[in-house]
């Protein structure tokens, strides 16, 4: 059967997508689209993961949504913070020397970086011209 | 090529063969090839689907890690200690990780096989010994030297920087024909360029007879009388579902389905050893950024163009790599808007890695499930060792003009000067921080001279159960300090070039 992450799981996912790719004012973040775009993507990526990584991922997951509360500087769940706190909570992951801590923001980094900068747009907008615009090939095929 | 499809069969698979073999690999193309040209019946069971090569240039990376590479590319080995959690990739899918290799092709190094063959009893591990293999192996799959012109202008900075600091630097050969310098090897040529086994060794087997079976998992050998006899599993569907059962029966069984999981099998089929599933080595490699003020463009270009030998001595090989941008860039340090920033440094972004010639302190665990836990514990000298070759790259980047260096160091921002360089040296963070990755992992089912030090005979046979072979990357008994396709292929080539002069007698022992 299919695997499909459960609505907290989309949802904290999508807001760990938002804070990571947050622009400061008055540049725009991430559109829904776009963060929408980004869960289906991992959903779709951890589909032939075996079920123990999924797993163990997912626990991950677990983690970074009860760490506001761990941390004692909310009683929500991570989706529910404020974009700042988030971005500052997702900043003090990636500086901490807890393995827990830092292990599972770079898990989601990683996976959430690569699906995010395949789109067309954001390579783009990142220098890439693009497959077909590539000098060496452009060259190559004349 | 003759491939059955497990994901599409509805019953019962029972095959007969003279050679079942057990991934499709480097090792094992090489040796299905080469056995069936003698005209044995050769039955190749791959754990993962056929992917047509016409199909790579239509998919995005992450398209490939889902169907090519194990665990999607999530795989990890879980460090002990102070060692790095390392990422180790490997492929799952007809051809094995040569899809996602980048294509470098080096012999073993006459020093590692001075080694094997004085220190470990290895007699026949020379490279005299092994150079007609390495030569019909790199006529296959055409290995050729990167023609200058398809260096990237990331690695020509980086050539600069190497030669300000009196390092010299020398063309890789790689299994490449026409590339156009795409700089995405890792996920499947887009232009059917790189020999991977898919396009080379296992079409030639094909053509002699051989069937390949996809999504084809084995759960045991068949060992009767002490001989292997066939083996035992279930078809996968496209979810990676068990299905209907497999079953093939034949004279000889070659396991080669790489490092990770080939003990797994042989545990799991009676074979017992006290060094099966240790003294994995990895190569634990890293790569350093560099942002220069002029426009780089570091993905025109081959994925890896360069390497220097110049520290062998110290355990250390440099190699050039650029991989595509949307890999690079989850590889920036920051958050938001100080990642996005480093983001859109990508066009001035070159790259250059490295890996050590690890000791050791690998071991494959039997865990929950299919995939086993890897644990390393990185050895007390690889430690410095990692952190003098991160360094080298990082001095060949500022040599070369580089305004900004990011280091694999989780947490930190970019240096901006040699002094923030010697500072972090002096000060390094523990290993848990640094960024590493593994493409080659060797020697969990390690060749000896005699049957107390290891799992399989110098021949590639186990020393417990006859006519079981090993023909992949765990057999090496020692980390080899270079990339491991080649090597493997042509371990495997002089496997099978022994089975098959002793057909004959393996065949009647089987009868």
């Amino acid at each position: 059967m299919p695997f499909h992450l459960a609505p907290r799981q989309r949802a904290t996912f999508r807001a760990f997508g938002e804070a990571l790719f947050a622009q400061p004012p008055p540049l725009a973040g991430p559109r829904p689209a776009q963060l929408d775009a980004l869960v289906e993507g991992l959903e779709l990526h951890l589909q032939p993961v075996s079920r123990t990584q999924r797993v163990l991922l997912l626990l991950a997951l677990e983690l970074v949504r009860w760490l506001p509360v761990l941390l004692f500087t909310s009683v929500g769940p991570f989706e529910a913070l404020p974009l700042d706190k988030r971005i500052r909570l997702l900043e003090r992951m990636d500086r901490s020397r807890v393995t827990l801590m830092l292990v599972p923001f770079i898990a989601f980094k990683t996976l959430l970086s690569m699906h995010f900068f395949e789109d067309e747009g954001e390579l783009r907008a990142m220098g890439y011209p693009g497959d077909d615009q590539r000098k060496r090939w452009l060259k190559t095929a004349a | 090529m003759n491939v059955v499809r497990g994901r599409e069969q509805r019953d019962r698979l029972r095959l007969a063969a003279d050679v079942a073999i057990v991934g499709s690999g480097a090792g094992g193309a090489v040796v299905a090839s080469l056995l069936a040209r003698e005209g044995l019946r050769v039955v190749v069971l791959e754990e993962g689907d056929w992917v047509r090569p016409s199909e790579y240039g239509s998919m995005r990376p992450t398209g490939t890690m889902r169907r090519c590479w194990r665990e999607g590319a999530l795989a990890a080995a879980v460090g002990l200690g102070n060692t790095p959690f390392i990422s180790v990739l490997q492929g799952k899918c007809v051809g094995g990780s040569s899809v996602l290799t980048g294509g470098v092709c080096f012999r073993i190094p006459d020093a590692v096989l001075h080694e094997w063959s004085h220190d470990l009893g290895l007699r026949t591990m020379t490279p005299e010994g092994l150079d007609l293999h390495f030569r019909a192996v790199e006529g296959v799959v055409h290995v050729e030297t990167v023609p200058d012109s398809m260096r990237s202008r990331g690695t020509e900075l980086f050539l600069d920087g190497a030669a300000k600091m009196g390092i010299p630097m020398k063309s890789m050969r790689r299994n490449t024909s026409g590339c156009h310098g795409a700089s995405r090897c890792n996920f499947g040529c887009p232009h059917g360029a790189k020999l991977s086994v898919d396009v080379s060794y296992l079409p030639d087997a094909c053509s002699h007879g051989a069937l390949v079976v996809s999504d084809a998992l084995v759960d045991r050998i068949d060992v009767t009388g002490g001989i292997a006899r066939g083996v035992r599993g279930r078809l996968l569907d496209a979810e990676g579902n068990r299905g209907p059962e497999l079953e093939v029966r034949a004279k000889l069984v070659v396991v080669a389905c790489g490092s990770l999981h080939t003990p797994l099998l042989l545990r799991a089929s009676g074979v017992d050893s006290p060094h099966l599933g240790r003294h994995m080595t990895l190569h634990p490699g890293f790569r350093v950024g560099a942002v220069f003020d002029e426009t780089v463009e570091g993905w025109d270009g081959a994925l890896q163009s360069v390497y220097s030998d110049h520290f062998a001595a110290d355990g250390i090989t440099l190699v050039s790599v650029h991989p595509p941008p949307s890999i690079i860039a989850a590889a920036y340090p920051g958050v938001a808007g100080s990642y996005l920033e480093n983001v859109r440094k990508t066009p001035h972004f070159a790259m250059f890695g490295g890996m050590i010639h690890d000791e050791g302190g690998g071991r494959i665990h039997r865990f929950v499930g299919r995939e086993p836990l890897v644990t390393y514990r990185m050895a007390r000298g690889d430690v410095p060792r990692l952190l003098k070759a991160i360094d080298i790259v990082a001095r060949m980047g500022f040599a070369a003009g580089a305004r900004e260096i990011a280091l694999p160091v989780f947490g930190i921002d970019t240096l901006k000067s040699e002094r923030e360089l010697e500072a972090f040296v002096a000060n390094p963070p523990p290993m848990r921080r640094i960024e590493c990755t593994a493409y080659h992992p060797l020697g969990s089912a390690k060749m000896s001279a005699d049957p107390r030090s290891g799992v399989v005979k110098e021949s590639g046979e186990s020393w417990q159960v006859d006519n079981l072979y090993v023909a992949d990357g765990s057999v090496l008994p020692t980390s080899i300090g270079v990339n491991s396709q080649l090597p493997i292929m042509g371990v495997a080539h002089k496997i099978a070039t022994g089975i098959a002069a002793d057909w004959a007698r393996l065949a009647r022992r089987a009868a």
